[in-house]
């Protein structure tokens, strides 16, 4: 059997690697070149992002910006900034990505996006392919255009308020994966030994979350396209990416090519990340900026320096004889151009792509769930959450809130809660989890303001927020055909028990009953004070009748709106004395 | 497409047929062949940037914002729950029981549900403004000994000083004497005992005239006096006792419907007469904002007592007196700078125009400091009318 | 593979084959045998091993018989606890009862638990206690839904001078785990007393037996902590409670238990007399520093809660919430609860405090 090469002895390894380069650089100058640096930058964006998540919990936030990577999106910031015309509290922080990318280009991609990580990771991990597949898979192709398309589509339907760009975000969606899919399974591998680093410590039982599994096999399908072409999701999907390259035609830092250097010999598209032909004409909006291409350089024909003005007008002579010559230098590449800015979109598919978010718009939001005139009774939004147009205006469905929520109670909503508008916008499913009475941590980790940022007295309606009264996520209701005291003659109230209000808002009628076989028996009954109700639904989480609770919570008589509210005198009627 | 041809020919050349991709063996394979220092020099600025990032987040990690752990809110009392307060205890002091007592559960009630605790006399306090009243049990020995003798504690918090002395001196019985010292008023009446001390009123009363309850109301009285925030005694006192010459015994403060006039509130007076004599005749003061008012205020008084009796000249600075009808004395108002001293039930005209004088000088000798806080109450004066209406069944 | 090498080494003769031919032919048919032979033995070996495991009667070694569907399903291990009970033995001089009054909350412990015996009595060196508050809700500790910390510390240091080598805190509550043991002050109060706290996780729970019981003769049981304890305290706050009326020391160890506890509600009392039953103290501490009076088991307003300046100190359990219930909770009057009766027919305690010896004392 052959040896594996990396079970190396240890001062081989190291022999090897502190010899001097054949230029006669010392050493470190390869070991430590700018692409190892990107490895590192992408390693330590990697993990912090993980290590965000992972403190995204109740007993490890603390003060740590959870969302830091959602608020640095420049997509997230500019769509809900079309959405909402208003840039929501940390969202500002997109700068720090803007700036250089008009600076540098799509170093974002490159260095810093940690799904791009995954991908570039994976694609590298699983590749087989020979060199010469390698530079053939690593070619340009018109399919790339189709991200363009998506971020029209997205960025038209922001402006009408259906903020769709969390399906597709990189980070979005890679965080959404994490939480739904990711976590779970990560604790459920986790030894008993290790159940401190668990991404759920101290939750009584495994976390389940709806339609996990589409969630989990979209991941591992999009990471897996990368043994069809490297980087899919970065070259043809990515919203992200497509926003970036857009600017990135400015950016007056790029791959250059020397025209007098260049034999053409397309080594440079060996492990070219972004195919954005650094062979050619470097396609500025496609690069990411990972510097491979000039690893691969042979003839030390590529550079990343300030180029804002290509030099193919500067040749003399003629490519075709051999005789062209740039500043007093022979010209050995056949290809002159060297850069291409914008993306590659044809002026007509632009206005295609608008015309399909024109319509996306109607067709979204005049579908049943997420309508004003039959929204779903299961779409119960967490505390703190803006009324429901506003909501679907600033939601980009990370699924953050439902990461921190420490009793599983949020859900990312599936077609039925919420359509395809509201597709994977947390939702309240009571059979999981319940809303605590004390805890406001989805608010504090909403990166847009879809969960307004609130504190508790907010949330319990005191003091001073006295006099609009507890946020309310809807109204409980009693089905008394299944209720044990009503239906069957069995004591229970469990609901009565765990109702945190104070006054309780179910309480109990004494009442004596004559059951079927003639006995008597003192029962006590359940019924519900809506006026005191906040909708919590820990009374349908208790209720025994587990699979289909005698109790549970609509959305009804929500407080984030006055159209849905129940009794009269609005969301915030008078609180009763106890 | 030819050119293609030769470069796939040239890499398999260089990286041979069997080119491993995911162990390989020298490094990482790049065909580059010069290397510059400079990378090396951005790497380590990236580097720091890094480090810089990994910093700031491990920085904000451990400076989590006050606000989002904060539990306060659901300490707060429910909004419109007459309990409110932010302790039940309210200002007991720690430490009731002793010698053999022990402690019963606080009972803490607002001026609107006052009547549970004490019916029939919660107007009274309530006309001296109560906000709220905490009272507790002391009961002697084990919880299993039925009929142990008690101590009942009630501390009734009236917001200001001068209530706590009108409420005071409204329940104690004539012909017993206070005793004032350190910013307290109190007197012992058998196996009770009751301490007015800065804005509360506290009665200490024994179920039984035994040692053990004698001593433990004595000690608790002597705890209250140290345990409660005192104040100084109303200006008055300075104006009566200092200046007059007066008992502190014999001064108290009415907070509204003084002398059964709709108008006087916020009056303090001072017994003149003995206690033992069938003579009732009484000095008071009442501050006032500016001397406009006080003017004002003066006449209605003198109006007020003209009402009840006949005129019955001037004094030589001109006040009018007026002799009641049935108890022939003679009574009269006057304002001086921004108060009212008037006297009422004086004997002879004499007394009264002496008293009057006095009263004035007394005024104008007050030191800078006692007029300072020689203000009218702040609810006395913004709806005198409400107050008296709401006081007047208690008269 | 090394065939295919051989046989590229030379280019096929034309022609009649030479003996030199003949040679390499016989010996590929050697191979072809040998080759045949092995894969025969191998298939052969594979078929008997496969029919054996799917075949062998089920007492067989290595055998995965299962001919009716029994032997595959789960079989849970069932734990005991140690048949007596974690109770220590009588002790006729002392009281059974102690009630301290005061406000120094750590004198009072020390005292009401000298009046029944001292420390020493309850724990040695070496011992290995679980300490059960109630931390079922998350609340602040002021609004008396939870056991109060300052006592769990003073439990703590308590126990550790008597020299306890682990003390370890565990409950399981109703809200999330993590939130109610930190927003109680719980968590705080064990780190600081240096006790080890317990967090329901899945792996903790074992299935319990308790012969006897009348619903829960096997149920869920939050085992962890148990693992090798020898004395157990309970420490529980004193509480109304909707269903059954009051919620006090006996039905603090409803926090041990795991499964679908909701269902108790069907019969409360039955349950509480089981939870006596399957869990006999070392001693239990009635925390009557607060009394949450009305709304409960959840309070959740301060107007709920008086102050009690109590704490009661018992072996037995019942005995020490019947005090409660007269003395603390003020309903002398009424009847007690139901699960009292059911749980003093199985002679687990004294319902009627007046007839144990109490010891009463005042601190500070």
């Amino acid at each position: 059997m052959k040896r594996l090469p990396v079970i190396q002895s240890v001062p081989l390894a190291i022999r090897a690697a502190t010899q001097t380069n054949r230029d006669g650089t010392p050493w470190f100058a390869r070991v430590f070149r700018i692409t190892s640096w990107r490895i590192v930058s992408q390693a330590v964006f990697f993990g912090l992002f993980m290590f965000l998540l992972w403190v995204t919990w109740f007993s490890r936030l603390e003060g740590y910006p959870a969302s830091l990577f959602l608020e640095l999106d420049p997509l997230v910031t500019f769509a809900t900034a079309l959405s909402t015309h208003t840039v929501y509290r940390w969202l500002w922080r997109a700068l720090w990505i803007l700036i250089p990318t008009l600076l540098l280009g799509r170093v974002f991609c490159g260095w810093m996006c940690p799904y791009g990580t995954l991908h570039q990771f994976m694609g590298w991990l699983f590749n087989v392919r020979r060199n010469k597949d390698n530079i053939g898979v690593n070619a340009y192709r018109p399919i790339f255009q189709l991200k363009y398309y998506i971020l029209t589509v997205m960025l038209v339907l922001s402006a009408f308020g259906a903020l769709q760009i969390g399906l597709l975000d990189p980070i979005c969606l890679l965080t959404r994966s994490v939480v739904t899919a990711i976590k779970p399974a990560f604790d459920a591998a986790l030894p008993a030994s290790l159940a401190g680093f668990a991404a759920s410590p101290g939750a009584p039982e495994p976390r389940v979350f709806a339609g996990a599994w589409f969630i989990g096999f979209l991941l591992i399908g999009l990471v897996g396209l990368n043994l069809v072409i490297p980087r899919f999701f970065c070259r043809v999907l990515c919203p992200l990416g497509a926003f970036l390259g857009v600017l990135s035609r400015f950016a007056l830092v790029r791959i250059d090519r020397d025209l007098t250097r260049c034999t053409d010999c397309n080594l440079c598209m060996r492990h070219c990340e972004g195919a954005s032909d650094p062979q050619e004409a470097l396609r500025k909006s496609e690069c990411f900026v990972c510097f491979n291409c000039i690893d691969d350089c042979p003839e030390d024909a590529l550079a990343f320096r300030l180029a804002p003005v290509p030099v193919h007008e500067r040749i003399l002579g003629s490519i075709k004889e051999g005789t062209a010559s740039l500043f007093g230098r022979r010209v050995i590449s056949k290809l002159p151009s060297t850069v291409i800015g914008a993306p590659d979109v044809p002026r007509r598919r632009w206005v295609f792509a608008g015309l399909a978010g024109l319509l996306a718009y109607p067709f979204l939001r005049f579908s049943k769930a997420v309508n004003a005139k039959a929204y779903s009774a299961k779409a119960i939004r967490p505390p703190g959450s803006v009324a429901e147009p506003e909501f679907l205006e600033r939601c980009i469905k990370c699924d953050q809130c439902i990461n921190v929520c420490p009793t599983n109670v949020l859900q990312p909503s599936t077609l039925a809660e919420g359509g395809l508008e509201g597709l994977w916008t947390p939702v309240m499913d009571f059979r999981t989890g319940f809303c605590q009475l004390n805890c406001t941590l989805c608010s504090e980790v909403c990166p847009t303001g879809a969960i307004q940022k609130i504190d508790l007295a907010r949330k319990l309606g005191k003091e001073p927020h006295a006099e609009v009264g507890p946020i309310r996520l809807g109204t409980a209701f009693f089905d008394r055909g299944r209720c044990l005291p009503w239906a069957m003659e069995t004591p229970c109230v469990v609901c009565e028990e765990v109702c945190p209000t104070s006054p309780k808002a179910i309480g109990a009628y004494e009442v004596e009953v004559t059951r079927w076989d003639g006995k008597k028996a003192l029962l006590k009954q359940p019924y519900m004070r809506p006026e005191l109700c906040i909708g919590c639904g820990i009374c349908e989480h208790e209720c025994p009748v587990a699979d289909q609770p005698a109790v549970y919570v609509t959305a009804i008589g929500e407080s984030r709106s006055k159209d849905r509210s129940l009794l009269l005198g609005g969301p915030d009627v008078q609180k009763v004395k106890g | 497409m030819l050119r293609r041809g030769t470069v796939a020919k040239r890499v398999e050349s260089r990286s041979g047929v069997g080119e491993g991709r995911v162990f390989i063996k020298d490094g990482f394979r790049s065909y580059r062949r010069t290397y510059r220092v400079g990378e090396v020099y951005w790497g380590i600025g990236t580097g720091v940037a890094l480090l810089g990032i990994v910093g700031w987040v491990t920085w904000k990690g451990a400076h989590p914002d006050p606000s989002l752990f904060d539990m306060s809110a659901a300490l707060q009392a429910d909004p419109g729950s007459s309990s409110a307060a932010a302790s039940a205890r309210g200002p007991l002091p720690a430490g009731l029981a002793a010698g053999g007592f022990r402690e019963g559960k606080v009972g803490e009630y607002s001026a609107d549900d006052l009547y549970v605790k004490i019916n029939g006399r919660a107007g009274f306090f309530q006309s001296f403004g109560v906000k709220s009243l905490h009272a507790v049990t002391l009961e002697a020995g084990p919880a299993s000994e039925a009929n142990a003798s008690s101590i009942d504690i009630e501390v009734y918090d009236l917001g200001e000083s001068r209530n706590a002395i009108g409420a005071y001196n409204g329940e104690r019985p004539p012909g017993i004497e206070s005793l004032v010292s350190d910013g307290s008023t109190f007197h012992f009446d058998r196996n009770a005992a009751f301490l007015a001390r800065g804005a509360y009123y506290i009665r200490f009363i024994g179920s039984d005239e035994s040692e053990a309850v004698v001593a433990e109301v004595q000690r608790l009285l002597e705890l209250f006096r140290r345990e409660i925030a005192g104040a100084a005694l109303p200006w008055a006192f300075s104006l009566f006792v200092d200046q007059l010459k007066l008992s502190p015994s014999a001064v108290t403060y009415v907070k509204n419907n003084a002398f059964s006039f709709g108008f006087a509130g916020d009056v303090y007076k001072a017994t003149l007469s003995a206690a033992d004599s069938t003579e009732d005749m009484e000095a008071f003061v009442v501050a006032r904002a500016d001397a406009e008012s006080a003017g004002a205020l003066a006449r209605q008084y003198q109006e007020g007592f003209g009402s009840v009796g006949v005129p019955s000249g001037k004094t030589r600075a001109g006040v009018p007196l007026s002799k009641d009808e049935y108890l022939g004395t003679f009574s009269g108002a006057l304002a001086t700078e921004r108060w009212v001293v008037g006297v009422r039930g004086a004997p002879s005209a004499e007394r009264a125009q002496e008293i009057l004088e006095s009263l004035s000088t007394g005024i104008g000798a007050l030191p800078p400091e006692v007029r300072a806080r020689a203000l009218p109450s702040a609810d006395a004066t913004e709806t005198p009318q409400a107050e008296s209406a709401g006081g007047s069944d208690e008269h | 593979m090394s065939t295919e090498r051989r046989g590229s080494r030379h280019a096929p003769p034309v022609g009649a084959p030479s003996p030199e031919d003949l040679e390499q032919q016989r010996q590929h048919q050697l191979l072809e045998r040998r080759t045949l032979l092995k894969q025969a033995v191998g298939v052969g070996g594979a078929c008997a091993a496969a029919g054996w495991l799917s075949l062998a009667p089920a007492g067989w070694p290595l055998s995965l018989r299962d001919a009716d569907g029994e032997r595959g399903k789960p079989r849970a291990t069932v734990r005991q606890l140690p048949p007596g009970g974690f109770v220590v033995p009588d002790a006729p001089s002392v009281a059974d009862l102690g009630v301290a009054h005061g406000s120094n909350i750590s004198a009072m412990l020390r005292a009401a638990v000298d009046a029944v015996g001292g420390i020493g009595r309850f724990i040695q060196r070496g011992d290995v206690v679980v300490i059960k508050p109630n931390v079922a809700f998350e609340r602040p500790a002021a609004l008396g839904a939870t056991t109060n910390p300052d006592v769990l510390v003073a439990l703590v240091e308590l126990v550790r001078e008597a020299g306890a080598s682990e003390i370890r805190v565990a409950d399981n509550p109703i809200e999330s785990p993590e939130s109610c043991f930190a927003r109680s002050g719980i968590q705080a109060a064990a780190e600081s007393s240096g006790a080890r706290l317990y967090l329901p996780e899945p792996h903790q729970f074992e299935l319990l037996g308790t012969p006897g019981a009348t619903w829960i003769e096997r149920w869920p049981f939050f085992w962890g902590p148990f693992e090798g304890a020898n004395k157990v305290i309970g420490v529980s706050p004193i509480k109304d409670h909707n269903l059954c009326r009051a919620s006090m020391t006996t039905k603090n160890w409803y926090g041990l238990l795991g499964g679908r506890r909701n269902q108790f509600h069907q019969d409360i009392h039955g349950i509480v007399a089981d939870l006596a039953l399957m869990l006999r103290p070392t001693f239990v501490v009635l925390d009557a520093t607060r009394v949450l009076f009305r709304s409960g088991p959840t309070g959740g307003s301060l107007s709920d809660v008086r102050p009690g300046h109590t704490l009661v100190v018992s072996r037995d359990s019942l005995a020490a919430d019947a005090y409660g219930w007269d003395q603390l909770l003020e309903r002398k009057g009424e009847a007690l609860p139901d699960y009292f009766n059911q749980a003093a027919a199985r002679k687990l305690g004294q319902p009627d405090w007046r007839k144990v010896v109490l010891s009463e004392v005042n601190v500070g």
